[in-house]
């Protein structure tokens, strides 16, 4: 239980805590800075999700508010250094567009309206278009904003965790076509370690089917205890100089600086 | 069905991967890594448990001195922890990777400042016993 309240994104004096927070982050590694800093818009603590409607943003496009998310870990990031990468964790975003509101709406369906009390007026008031997230509305939307950033993607091989029921992650290329993209494969302790050898293996093929990526990795030593969350691929382009005197991206031949 | 081009195994090792990444808060698992060939690990990821953030906020006066008093041995460890796994990573000739979920705040936060908190939307907030702020299950 905890309040019903959680920090809007469209509050400008939040983005700055986001920033200076991420700062400080980054500051508190000392001389030893880290290389990069991916962020995730999920499963937070604070309460704010990409579904948060409020007074303040009910009118707001939720890619902007996406994008908004973005810009202040960014300059976070950008404030004590140019040259670390920038990821965008889409984990959260990169949902089926059966889940969030539409969700609830089935739950209800399903109860024939005897589930728990908050399942009708949720159905009701987050129905219009503009109070709730669809992913295949509002994550293109949201990369289309990104254009030109000097940043990665860093998403899920599936739409959920690891299941060999998930299907492929459609939005992997349209992550990859526009920015640095790694796979993301969890294999988490939910499954044992040969299944898991084997959901890897089925996630590999998906992803070569759909080209979303050139080559996989020879790693000796599969399966390794615990999660391995994996990575892959850059999009196999030049990317210049960041428009913000970032590193940039450079091509696979030179690797990430 | 037989996947159209080469295999996994033909492709692997003729394309340079720039990054493969292992998630590795541990030294095992950075170790790990280093193991089975990636040049990556995300040493370190905030924001997911109550209070796991490595800063005591010095921009706000009131909020650092609130963790100080009450977060300061939380703050040491995630420093420590976060420290310890760049290091670790680099020494192994790993790059380092931070991680955090979002939109992710210390309690302090809503203690001190609970105007950056928004109720829900005036229609669902009034449908809640209490009204708006109500402690309820969030549904979302």
């Amino acid at each position: 239980m905890r309040e019903h309240r959680s920090p809007c994104l469209s509050d400008p004096r939040v983005r700055e805590i986001l920033s200076q927070k991420i700062a400080e982050t980054l500051r508190a590694a000392g001389e030893d800075c880290p290389d990069a800093y991916a962020f995730t818009f999920n499963e937070c603590l604070s309460g704010t999700r990409v579904s948060h409607r409020c007074e303040r943003c009910r009118e707001i496009p939720f890619p902007q508010m996406i994008k908004w998310l973005a810009d202040a870990v960014r300059d976070g990031i950008r404030s004590v250094s140019p040259r670390l990468l920038f990821f965008h964790r889409t984990w959260g975003l990169n949902e089926n567009d059966d889940a969030g509101w539409k969700n609830i709406v089935r739950r209800l369906e399903f109860s024939e309206g005897r589930g728990e009390p908050w399942l009708a007026a949720h159905a009701r008031i987050f129905a219009p278009p503009t109070m709730h997230d669809v992913a295949s509305r509002d994550l293109p939307a949201y990369v289309r904003m990104q254009k030109g950033e000097a940043m990665g993607f860093i998403t899920k091989g599936t739409w959920g965790d690891i299941s060999i029921d998930h299907p492929l992650n459609p939005y992997i290329p349209l992550l990859a076509a526009a920015h640095p993209t790694l796979v993301e494969l969890s294999w988490e302790n939910t499954v044992s370690h040969p299944r898991a050898f084997h959901v890897l293996a089925l996630q590999f093929q998906r992803m070569r089917r759909l080209r979303a990526t050139r080559a996989l990795p020879d790693w000796p030593g599969f399966p390794v205890p615990g999660a391995i969350r994996v990575i892959i691929r850059d999009g196999g382009r030049t990317r210049g100089q960041g428009a913000n005197g970032s590193a940039g991206w450079t091509n696979r031949n030179g690797g990430w600086r | 069905m037989k996947p159209k081009g080469p295999s996994a195994s033909e492709h692997a090792g003729t394309v340079p991967f720039p990054i493969r990444l292992l998630w590795g808060t541990t030294p095992q698992q950075r170790e790990k890594a280093k193991a089975i060939g990636a040049n990556w690990v995300v040493v370190q990821s905030f924001g997911h448990r109550r209070n796991d953030f490595p800063f005591f906020f010095a921009p706000d006066r009131r909020i650092a001195a609130l963790r100080r008093r009450e977060s300061a041995t939380e703050v040491r460890l995630e420093r420590a922890l976060l420290r310890e796994g760049i290091a670790h990573a680099h020494r192994l000739g790993l790059k380092a990777m931070v991680h955090s979920y979002e939109v992710s705040l210390p309690d302090e936060f809503r203690r001190l400042y609970p105007e950056l908190y928004q109720p829900a939307v005036r229609e669902y907030s009034e449908l809640l016993p209490g009204g708006a702020g109500t402690p309820v299950a969030l549904p979302f």
